[in-house]
């Protein structure tokens, strides 16, 4: 698969703009990216702010062969991707919180927003994948828990460069995914590329929920495995993941 | 300080790089495993002389089933059972165990659904009142099958199951309408709910043309594989 990037000054978001263009029949690989978003958004609606040039903002088309059931790990294979193209790119050596955000030490450099879209083409899946580039990416009430490309590299980032590192990354990893044992293979991988795989002690906040314990491995679907003090295994599939002090 | 700002990372080194299939193992699995094979055969090592009293190590489907039947009828949720070149592994989640959302009341209807080796027997038994006796007799114990029982009895209703096993929200975000509510009428691509996993945010379609008449899950809850989420009336 070869993709195909199109590239905008400005957009309300990447990830609407790819949704459209699923929604008319785009073939898988289409990229799309823009240099500021008006409207970027994370999960739920959360805001995602987008200054021009200050972040990547990149959203891909995909139309996964497997079954639908296990699509979620296709945020699992982005955050993966990311760190490859950070690493090759800008040598720069990231972690992975569970399940797909790309951290630079203990803060955080890349979001990913993965939706389906339903269409006659078929149903797709888009992945917005958002890098900070410089620090102007982000509100300065952010800078205790945000980073960026240059921060951690003390130079400007090879933008150019990041791209066709992140296509590669993404596409090579994809067509991994999918084929025999692909999911295990991949589920290894950022179980080795993950400090929040095992033994992480974590607090995870879901709705009015919240839970604490230590991490312990993927499920295949690549939800986490949370143990309690009580010693009971807990499946996370949603919620906001914090890593707390080890003791 | 937040606390992301104050955690340890573990040198590569200490990082373990075992997946969940040991932790598995770690759980009891294969415990239990012994313990089945015992209560069958009397107390036999662990070990290739065991498998070599099978000269065929694998199972056929009527000792797959009642091996379904025994570790649903004594509660287990995780059984595995080893052969030279053969293992089999079954596994059952309650939903209270499934932490992705916050734990609401239950006010609309059977919402704890949990995919279990039994609720998979009773949706292939090959009749709604099959499966239905199998729910309310001899698999009493299983809120997935009777999930599927109580949705197959709204008789008539088309039912739109989860694809996923993740948090079902009715609306786009947490300010905006819902997609759907009792009455809405919907079409094959009318969006009717989303549901969140490993932040995948799954846009689900009614797939038929008619009008909403139940709405099996509340908003923010969990759900399974194969739960019913609405009852459409065509």
């Amino acid at each position: 698969m070869h993709p195909t990037i199109l590239r905008y000054d400005s957009l309300p978001s990447t990830n609407t703009e790819a949704a459209r263009q699923a929604r008319h029949g785009a073939p898988e690989g289409l990229c799309v990216i823009a240099r500021e978003q008006t409207a970027g958004r994370g999960r739920r609606d959360r805001v995602w702010v987008s200054p021009m040039d200050a972040g990547l903002y990149f959203s891909i088309l995909l139309r996964p062969k497997m079954e639908q059931k296990l699509w979620p790990l296709l945020t699992l294979m982005s955050a993966l991707a990311v760190g490859e193209a950070l690493e090759s790119a800008c040598s720069l050596s990231t972690d992975i919180k569970w399940p797909n955000d790309v951290y630079a030490g203990e803060r955080k450099l890349c979001g990913i927003l993965a939706e389906t879209v339903e269409a006659e083409a078929g149903r797709a899946v888009i992945i917005g994948i958002g890098i900070n580039l410089s620090d102007r990416a982000f509100p300065e009430e952010l800078k205790g828990i945000a980073t960026s490309v240059e921060a951690e590299t003390g130079r400007a980032a090879p933008r150019e460069r990041l791209i066709e590192s992140l296509t590669d990354a993404l596409l090579k990893n994809y067509e991994a995914l999918q084929r025999p044992s692909g999911d295990t293979l991949m589920l290894a991988e950022w179980t080795a590329r993950s400090s929040y795989a095992e033994g992480k002690r974590v607090r995870v906040e879901v709705g009015e929920e919240t839970i604490e314990g230590v991490t312990r491995g993927l499920e295949p679907d690549g939800a986490l495995r949370v143990e309690t003090v009580e010693g009971e295994i807990k499946l996370v599939r949603a919620g906001d993941v914090t890593a707390l002090r080890q003791t | 300080m937040s606390e992301q700002a104050t955690q340890q990372q573990p040198s590569p080194d200490e990082q373990p790089q075992e997946g969940a299939r040991s932790e598995q193992q770690r759980q009891g699995g294969r415990e239990r495993g012994r313990r089945r094979r015992h209560g069958q055969r009397g107390p036999q090592p662990q070990s290739s002389s065991a498998s070599s009293q099978h000269p065929d190590p694998s199972l056929n489907m009527d000792e797959l089933r009642d091996l379904v039947q025994l570790i649903a009828e004594h509660g287990f949720t995780d059984f595995e059972l080893e052969r030279e070149g053969f293992r089999v592994r079954l596994r059952r989640e309650l939903a209270p165990q499934v932490i992705s959302a916050p734990v609401q009341p239950h006010a609309i209807a059977p919402q704890e659904a949990a995919q279990t080796p039994a609720a998979a027997e009773a949706s292939t038994a090959g009749s709604a009142s099959a499966a239905q006796a199998s729910a309310s007799h001899s698999q009493p114990r299983h809120p997935g099958a009777e999930a599927k029982a109580a949705a197959s009895a709204d008789e008539g209703l088309h039912i739109i199951t989860s694809p996923i096993v993740g948090t079902f929200y009715r609306s786009p975000s947490p300010t905006s309408e819902p997609f759907v509510r009792i009455g809405s009428h919907v079409d094959a691509d009318s969006i009717v709910c989303i549901i969140e996993a490993m932040k995948l945010m799954n846009e689900i379609q009614a797939e038929t043309t008619g009008e909403v008449v139940k709405i099996y899950v509340e908003n923010g809850q969990p759900v399974e594989y194969g739960q019913p989420l609405f009852g459409i009336k065509q």
